[in-house]
């Protein structure tokens, strides 16, 4: 961050929607740099997020969460399996029934789940929502924003209310909203902010910009390797690199979607495996960098090299049932080899780069290994953890006026 | 006679800028006469001061023949302004005592050495000067200072005086008007190259030289682990100067290569900083180091070495050490108990050397 301090004298009560947005862009300045909760960096990040809490609480009034998503929240939260709330519902068909929706919770489940997992007897007593209504519960800010960002057609909006117009949206694409995926964020990778209802939509959006791609080549197994992704990346140094990329990716049956993120998905990007026969990368170009862009798309193609195979099997039917374990490990995999794609250690370990952080040092690395200097710069600001290092070079290059269509935050 | 496809460089007698001198390639030298300023020895801890001035002395008789060693027997300028003693006569005596002993090694061996004088300096100084100057017939350097040129009438009246009283004819004198730093404001430079123009029979003089010197003081302005160009104003200042048609003459381009152009003698007992200084066409490339980290000189070397600025081995003497040190990082990268990554004294010889063969590219291709 280019000055703490700066950045904390900016955080103020919050009145309207533009400090409200402003306070939202700071939030997400600050968790770039994942502060320690007990340092004053750690307090001011807390004291935002509460002034933005407040604010919502005020602004957008919400109902209690649904109580199946509580549930499985908190399963997410305790690592546990569908078996492990047995004691709580009875048996395997018992909870497979209420997850599903299909069953109404009794007040002696109730009881358990408050006594056992801490979930509010207000929150589970709720009615549980039907499939055909999940869309009723949703954060009105998210509903103005998918508005806002042309998710629903214009002679839609003004027909049908918010949840209508949400269960439109998903039908047309013909998906359910718990879109498999694999979603990299650069800190808070599990952030209690994080929307997960704008995720799904992100993502929902991200796969009906997929399907308009005409696409004749299916993705084959095995090819994505570090090789094919060290060719890709060497296409950095192209003026139109990232969109070359779009190209390159989709004669091997990838489609790559480019799609700003919301203002809580704190994404940069997912690998999104609805159809296997064509993966689709999203990226959110969330911050207008180079190097975050070839980053994250080299990680969200990592885990196509990765994770491909067992991926379908292990994510397509629930994604937030994955254990945090699991996917922290395929994160940190993915990763090591999209570094190790972009900055070989074995070069690292010699470059000059490691003891000189220059923009000379991340040029020469970068002219060495046939990729954009700002990659290699922003690889020496991760390696050092200074992202005060190198700020010029890796601004100088934006990626999202390459993607004109897309409607970006100014 | 000196022209303006000739370099002097102003240098102390150190051993980095001896070093520089010692590698210059033969088709560089012959387009250098440099100017050696000789310094009092570094003043050890608790060494007094008299002390410092007997090691001098004692040393004195055998600069001649190091500054052979060294140079050969070419021209160079010998400037004795900068030894000092704790009084003003001693000062005096030192200096002239200085002067008569090398000057007189330099004619033994057939050197040219020209004794550099200044318009202050005492009458003693000025007889013995212009006194061996006739006998050993290598003229003299009038050195000027821009604080001479506060009244250029005047001036010129002086210079008249001085030629007359020691029987000089400006034939016999190199003409210097050095006006020390500068930086980006032109004026300076500009008024000052302008007023040497006025001297009196510029023309007759034997060389006509103009110096300044625009490396900074020190590095403070340069930033840890960024590329740091600074502007070599001297030079493009010249450049500027000398495209301008009503100009008597031409002056030989002088400069403090990569050295502030003030000396400070207390400054030696500073811990350098293991940085860079390479020398490009227009600017200096400063790849700043720190205290005493002298692994960064090879880091720094390797890099410049794979830069599209780096001018290749075969350069200079200081290019090809710069390579060598690149060299020895790829080889040892991942050792560095192993590494030998030289010294301020050896980074200063190559940085300088380098200096030189630029400069004398810059000056020798200009028409």
């Amino acid at each position: 961050m280019e000055n703490y301090l700066d950045t904390m004298n900016k955080i103020k009560v919050i009145k309207t929607e533009k400090d409200y947005r402003d306070a939202l862009a700071l939030l997400e300045t600050l968790m770039i740099h994942d502060p320690d909760p007990e340092t004053e960096e750690g307090e001011q990040l807390n004291l935002l997020s509460a002034l933005i809490e407040d604010y919502e609480q005020r602004e957008f009034p919400q109902s209690l969460p649904d109580p199946i998503e509580a549930i499985k929240f908190r399963m997410e939260q305790s690592n546990l399996k569908p078996s492990d709330l047995i004691p709580y519902l009875g048996s395997r068909s018992r909870v497979s029934e209420i997850l599903s929706g299909k069953r109404q919770l009794t007040l002696d489940m109730v009881r358990a789940l408050e006594s056992g997992l801490g979930i509010p007897a207000k929150v589970l007593i709720q009615k549980i929502n039907q499939p055909n209504s999940q869309y009723e519960n949703w954060d009105p800010a998210l509903v103005k924003e998918m508005k806002l960002r042309g998710y629903f057609p214009d002679t839609l909006q003004k027909k049908y209310s918010g949840a209508e117009l949400i269960e439109k949206f998903f039908s047309t694409i013909g998906i359910q909203p718990q879109v498999v995926g694999m979603l990299r964020k650069t800190s808070y990778r599990s952030s209690p902010l994080t929307d997960r209802r704008a995720l799904i939509a992100w993502s929902a959006r991200v796969v009906q910009k997929a399907k308009k791609v005409k696409i004749s080549t299916q993705y084959k197994s095995g090819t994505m390797t570090i090789n094919l992704m060290r060719g890709l990346a060497k296409l950095s140094v192209k003026d139109n690199g990232p969109v070359l990329a779009q190209e390159f990716l989709k004669k091997h049956g990838i489609i790559l979607v480019i799609e700003p993120h919301f203002a809580k998905t704190y994404l940069d990007g997912a690998v999104i495996l609805v159809n296997k026969d064509n993966p689709i990368v999203g990226l959110t170009i969330r911050y207008d960098r180079l190097d975050n862009f070839w980053f994250t798309l080299m990680h969200e193609l990592a885990h196509i090299a990765l994770h491909f195979d067992e991926g379908i099997d292990l994510f397509f039917d629930e994604i937030e049932g994955i254990k945090s374990t699991t996917l922290n490990e395929k994160e940190r995999d993915a990763d090591q080899l999209a570094q190790e794609t972009l900055l070989p250690k074995a070069k690292w370990e010699i470059s000059p780069a490691r003891h000189i952080p220059s923009a000379m040092a991340a040029k020469s690395l970068a002219n060495e290994l046939g990729v954009h200097p700002a990659i290699i710069a922003g690889q020496i600001r991760h390696k050092g953890n200074k992202y005060v290092y190198l700020n010029k070079i890796v601004n100088d290059t934006k990626v999202r006026n390459l993607f004109s269509n897309e409607k970006w935050k100014k | 006679m000196l022209n303006s496809n000739h370099y002097t460089p102003i240098l102390k007698w150190k051993t980095a800028e001896q070093g520089a001198l010692a590698s210059l390639k033969a088709e560089d030298k012959k387009h250098i006469t440099p100017l050696v300023q000789f310094v009092m020895p570094s003043q050890k801890k608790d060494e007094p001061f008299q002390d410092v001035v007997k090691r001098f002395k004692e040393q004195s008789n055998k600069l001649p023949g190091k500054i052979i060693e060294v140079w050969g027997t070419s021209a160079i300028f010998l400037d004795f302004s900068l030894l000092y003693d704790t009084e003003p006569t001693d000062t005096t005596d030192l200096r002239v005592s200085s002067i008569q002993s090398i000057l007189e090694g330099g004619n033994k061996s057939s050197a040219k050495f020209i004794p550099v004088i200044h318009l202050n300096d005492d009458e003693d100084i000025k007889t013995v000067v212009s006194k061996l100057a006739k006998e050993y017939d290598t003229g003299l350097c009038l050195r000027l200072v821009y604080p001479d040129f506060t009244d250029l009438e005047i001036l010129n009246k002086i210079i008249q005086k001085f030629l007359t009283d020691y029987k000089l004819s400006r034939d016999e004198v190199d003409v210097m008007v050095d006006i020390k730093e500068i930086d980006e404001n032109r004026t300076k430079y500009s008024n000052y190259f302008n007023l040497a123009q006025k001297l009196e029979k510029l023309s007759q003089w034997r060389s006509f030289i103009f110096a300044s010197g625009s490396f900074p003081v020190d590095l403070s302005k340069c930033k840890l682990d960024e590329e740091n160009l600074l502007p070599r104003f001297d030079w493009k200042n010249w450049l500027v100067e000398i495209k301008n048609t009503n100009i008597i003459r031409k002056p030989t381009f002088s400069d403090y290569t990569i050295q502030y152009p003030i000396y400070n003698q207390s400054s030696q007992f500073f811990h350098p900083s293991t940085s860079i200084k390479y020398t490009l066409n227009d600017q200096w490339l400063i790849m700043r180091g720190k205290q005493q980290q002298y692994n960064l000189y090879l880091a720094n070397a390797k890099l410049l070495a794979e830069d599209s600025r780096f001018m290749g081995e075969k350069f200079s003497a200081g290019d090809k050490y710069i390579s060598e040190k690149a060299k020895h990082y790829d080889t040892h990268a991942t050792e560095p108990k192993k590494w030998k990554t030289g010294n301020a004294k050896t980074w200063i010889e190559a940085g300088i050397s380098h200096h030189f063969a630029l400069v004398v590219n810059q000056v020798s291709s200009l028409s």
